[in-house]
């Protein structure tokens, strides 16, 4: 490139840089930042990656993506962006783009050894439809599933939701999120009884201490990590940083204190806060008595294996598990697991039976079990727990506690996220501004789609689930379905649907935005299921996936700056955006894919009577006598039903002035303007509820809102009195989430009759609102994991993220500058365990588990800094499959994969 | 070629001792400087693009608070290899796709 062009460039790309921060820089240098976009149209967005939710503006010419600066009016990031956040530019155009429909083929036939050849999007549904209705006829509603994503746009997922849950009536619709988000949330509803952080990020700029549990922010949340450094550098000494985790790793360069742990002991640590906090009489009593309950559940519950495995039948206990659950540690506890269907039940104690159950979680005890680097002192190690518990038991400064995945993928991954809460809850640093525990998420809309739609096997939207009949009478009053349409029998959760791919019992799998046969535990059962099962995979992507390579047909999808959507954030902000530029050759967006496959059923077809197993009676209700008092016909298909009839009240028009002269290719396609229907029509089913959310067209003046939004306000802090509408005067406090709000009552044993239930609120008020409502502090004990280092597997395995990659790489590994910089996926080893195994750093080697080897190259001075006895590979690389190893283990409550933690060994190749 | 807009954080006392390193590193500009310790900063990636790298190296010079990218351009495509995705998936070895082994080739 020229001379003259660069430092062009250059002189624009900063003042660019300057007006974002709003920095003056000499007026000849903001002429030339106006040339060097001219012609471009600036617009905002939200970033593709993680949880965040960055706000960020976009340059389109000539239909093309050109540049990408960090929004200085979103309060997220405030004009920051990260490393990936730049390449959202970069992301739609790798050069092996999918433009069109894929079919494995021979003769011209649909054949599933055949290879892939192009078709039209015509021949692909009629595919789909032909497998799809071959599955529902063999199966019923149980033999169809979609794992959807936290990827999905909001209306992307409601609409999958509505297709599968109000038309096919099957419940299989499970997300990605499952396996990110899933422990966090059976957190959030066992304690609180509504979803979602009562916090936001405005926690940061108020907290004293922070504290990391299982989550390398410097990595996977580098912008919200970059205002905790502010906040560092403007509180000056008094901001402590505290960072929990399994191995070292970057986000301990700006902590005070590394706490290095064993896997699982997590729960141990947790469990003597509480006890430190109980000894110390450091309780806060006025909060505690006014506002919360003690509550404890059964802990013979498994570890989400399949049924067969003889761990879900009998465990014996370690000597530290016999301790920690407060029995002889001398005699032998073989444990029958009775509550692997219902781990989930739980029932209210007493203040005493809760210190009691505290009572092992000494320092000797937890330090002894908990201490993770061999090389560390015992001594310097206890003095890290104690310095943390003080943190949490010093009435005088607020403790903001963080948590991804370490927390969220873990056998005991709900109680992981309990126990966080119970710690809050005894010092009354709940809810709070600058205080509270914050579970940060993964996915740029986990938290706006998966749950707040309700995209799981369990739930409908705002919160509501299938089991409840009352839940289902409302959906269905909103959805304008015939009663009894909903199917009121739990669906395939995203574990078992690939253990239902294998039994062959579910026989139509579709997949979106995700890349399932790579990011699931012990994928290599999977991919021989989807290969040679009597089943039709079908795989939207952007990009040919591994996925993709698995699948029968591939469908073209459009990427997020090619459609309208809304994600939303981990502090509940709702963020939308309007299509930029058009999708390449024949991709097309999934909702406009969703609703086109609609076409293919007639409500005669779905809406008779069809066998389901565990529905009364084995099956579902003929709905069809009803449709006549809806106005439907026999003949009328879900389309017309589900998306046409809210649809045409939306006419479409790019004069619009939300639309302000931008495309949008499904309105186009189908003459309404199907977003903004949606929308409006899912707002309906949180609004009063608390999960309020705003009109359509005002999320596109403002850069997100967090719900929920009453009145056009928005909420900071949820619970609390003067900030959350729905708290009443004078009460301080209210949690008034409405599940699981009348509990048994009984010991740490378990409930007892005798004591009957008890409420958790005083009472509702005239909108159905609960007042006076209490959250619950649970007490669990500490557990090991089903699979630990053994002679013939020596090792620990934890796998994860890197900075520069998403997910499985579908999208940074096509980014030249991101693939370069971190290419391949590495073996972090400690140079001992390296030296002991004969190999140095960038040799090959074979890693094995039970399940499957790998071979990859070892890193032993890399930026994780690996304790002896533990290695770390992450999962983004699709050379190295780590998921080959990883066991197929789940927390039993929220059925999210524990891929932290299995048994590996390592040769030199 | 790519050039980043980057924040440079440092304290006001530091901030003209920060900019004079940062301007002997041949891939970087200092573009401005304010009184609260703030320098705009320009990082050029040369073909190889190696933004992280050089971004962490500006972020560790002694006296740097934060550096982060505010603002990027990217002028070229991500190069084409000619493989279709079709290709991709047909090809039975799955070995990734021909532009990750095209990119590995020119890295060696």
């Amino acid at each position: 490139m020229e001379l003259g062009r660069r430092e062009f460039l250059k002189a624009s790309v900063a003042a660019s840089a300057a007006a974002t921060v709003g920095m003056s820089i000499d007026a000849s240098a903001t002429t030339t930042a106006e040339d060097a976009f001219k012609g471009c149209r600036w617009d905002k967005a939200v970033c593709r990656f993680c949880g965040t939710g960055c706000g960020i503006q976009i340059a389109t010419k000539d239909d093309r993506v050109v540049g990408v600066r960090g929004d200085e009016q979103c309060p997220v990031n405030r004009g920051l962006l990260c490393i990936k956040g730049y390449y959202n530019a970069k992301i739609m155009y790798g050069a092996d783009r999918l433009t069109q429909p894929l079919l494995r083929m021979t003769d011209g036939k649909f054949d599933k050894k055949g290879r892939f050849e192009p078709v039209s999007w015509e021949r692909a549904f009629d595919e789909m439809e032909r497998h799809c209705k071959q599955a529902l006829a063999e199966k019923g509603p149980a033999g169809v599933a979609i794992f959807g994503s936290g990827q999905y746009t909001i209306d992307e997922g409601y609409a999958a939701a509505k297709l599968m849950k109000a038309g096919l009536r099957s419940n299989n619709l499970d997300p990605n999120a499952r396996h990110c988000m899933a422990s966090a949330v059976v957190g959030f509803m066992q304690v609180f009884g509504i979803d979602e952080p009562p916090g936001c990020y405005d926690d940061i700029e108020q907290t004293d201490t922070v504290a990391l549990w299982g989550a390398n922010m410097a990595e996977c949340h580098p912008i919200l990590w970059s205002r905790i450094n502010n906040r560092k550098v403007n509180g000056g000494k008094q901001v402590k940083v505290f960072n929990l985790t399994t191995f070292g790793n970057r986000s301990s360069a700006i902590a005070e204190v590394e706490i290095v742990f064993k896997p699982n002991t997590d729960l141990a640590i947790l469990n003597f806060i509480a006890n430190y906090i109980v000894e110390k009489n450091k309780v806060d009593w006025r909060f505690v008595r006014k506002h919360t309950i003690f509550a404890a559940g059964p802990s013979d519950i498994g570890y989400g294996l399949p049924a067969n495995d003889p761990r879900e039948q009998y465990k014996t206990l370690s000597r530290d598990e016999a301790i920690a659950q407060g029995l002889d540690p001398n005699k032998v506890h073989r444990i029958a697991q009775s509550n692997t269907e219902m781990p989930v039940k739980h029932w209210a104690i007493d203040f005493a039976e809760y210190k009691n159950a505290l009572k092992p979680y000494t320092l000797d005890f937890v330090a002894a079990l908990a201490k993770g680097d061999p090389a560390e002192p015992l001594d310097k190690f206890k003095a890290k727990l104690v310095a943390l518990a003080d943190e949490y038991a010093n009435k005088k400064r607020n403790v903001l506690s963080l948590w991804t995945m370490g927390f969220n993928q873990h056998v005991r991954g709900s109680w992981a996220n309990e126990l966080i809460y119970a710690v809050h809850l005894l010092v009354g640093k709940m809810c709070r501004p600058g205080s509270g525990a914050f579970s940060l998420t993964g996915q740029p809309s986990a938290c706006g789609t998966a749950r707040e739609v309700g995209t799981f096997a369990h739930r409908l939207p705002a919160d509501m689930v299938v089991a409840n009949p009352a839940h289902r009478k409302r959906s269905e009053e909103l959805w304008k379905l015939p009663a009894g349409t909903i199917n009121p029998v739990v669906g395939t959760h995203a574990v078992k649907m690939m253990r239902k791919l294998q039994s062959g019992d579910i026989k139509f799998f579709w997949s979106h935005v995700s890349n399932p046969f790579h990011c699931f535990a012990n994928i290599n059962n999977w991919m021989k299921a989807a290969r040679e099962g009597d089943n039709f995979i079908v795989c939207s992507d952007a990009y040919p996936t591994v996925s993709a390579k698995v699948a029968d047909l591939v469908l073209p999808a459009a990427m997020i700056f090619e459609k309208w959507g809304a994600y939303g954030n981990a502090e509940r902000r709702t963020q939308h955006w309007r299509q930029q530029v058009h999708a390449p050759g024949e991709a097309k967006g999934d909702l406009w894919q969703i609703v086109e496959f609609s076409k293919r059923f007639k409500l005669k077809e779905v809406w008779k009577e069809v066998p389901l197993k565990g529905a009364p009676g084995d099956k579902l209700p003929d709905v069809l006598g009803a449709i006549g008092a809806l106005a439907y016909q026999p003949d009328d298909t879900l389309f017309d039903v589900l998306f046409a009839r809210v649809g045409k009240k939306f006419p479409w028009s790019k004069q619009d002035p939300v639309a302000a002269g931008h495309d949008n290719d499904v309105a186009e396609a189908y003459g309404f303007f199907l977003h903004r229907a949606l929308w409006e029509e899912y707002r309906q089913f949180g609004n009063g509820h608390g999960h309020d959310l705003a009109d359509f067209d005002s999320y596109h003046r403002v850069r997100g809102l967090r719900w929920p939004v009453i009145n056009g306000r928005e909420t900071q802090w949820r619970y609390l009195e003067g900030h959350d509408p729905y708290v009443q005067r004078g009460s301080g406090f209210n949690f008034y989430g409405p599940a699981l709000k009348e509990i048994a009552q009984g010991t740490l044993a378990g409930p007892l009759a005798s004591k009957g239930t008890v409420k958790l609120f005083a009472g509702k008020d005239a909108h159905g609102t609960i007042v006076g409502g209490k959250a619950k502090i649970f007490f669990r004990p500490y557990a090991e994991p089903p699979e630990m280092p053994d002679r013939d597997y020596d090792l620990w395995l934890c796998t994860g993220r890197v900075l520069e990659h998403w997910h499985t790489g579908t999208m940074t590994r096509r980014v030249a500058e991101l693939f370069r910089s971190m290419p391949h996926a590495l073996v972090n080893m400690h140079p001992e365990d390296a030296k002991k195994r004969g190999v140095t750093s960038g040799d090959l080697v074979i890693v094995e588990s039970r399940r499957g080897q790998i071979r990859a190259r070892v890193e032993t001075s890399g930026r994780n800094r690996m304790p002896v006895g533990t290695i770390f590979i992450p999962f983004f690389d699709e050379h190295v499959l780590v998921n080959k190893l990883t066991l197929d283990q789940t927390c039993p409550l929220s059925k999210e994969t524990d891929y932290k933690k299995c048994a590996v060994r390592v040769r030199k190749a | 070629m790519n050039i980043a807009g980057v924040v440079v954080c440092t304290a006001p006392e530091n901030s003209e001792r920060v900019a004079a390193k940062i301007a002997e590193l041949p891939w970087a500009d200092v573009h401005a400087r304010d009184e609260s310790g703030r320098l705009i900063v320009t990082i050029e990636g040369e073909h190889t693009g190696q933004d992280i790298e050089r971004l962490s190296i500006v972020s560790e010079i002694e006296g740097v608070s934060s550096a982060n990218m505010v603002h990027y351009y990217c002028e070229d495509q991500t190069p084409g290899t000619g493989e279709s995705a079709q290709e991709a998936l047909n090809r039975s070895s799955a070995e990734g796709t021909a532009k990750q082994r095209i990119d590995l080739a020119r890295e060696r």
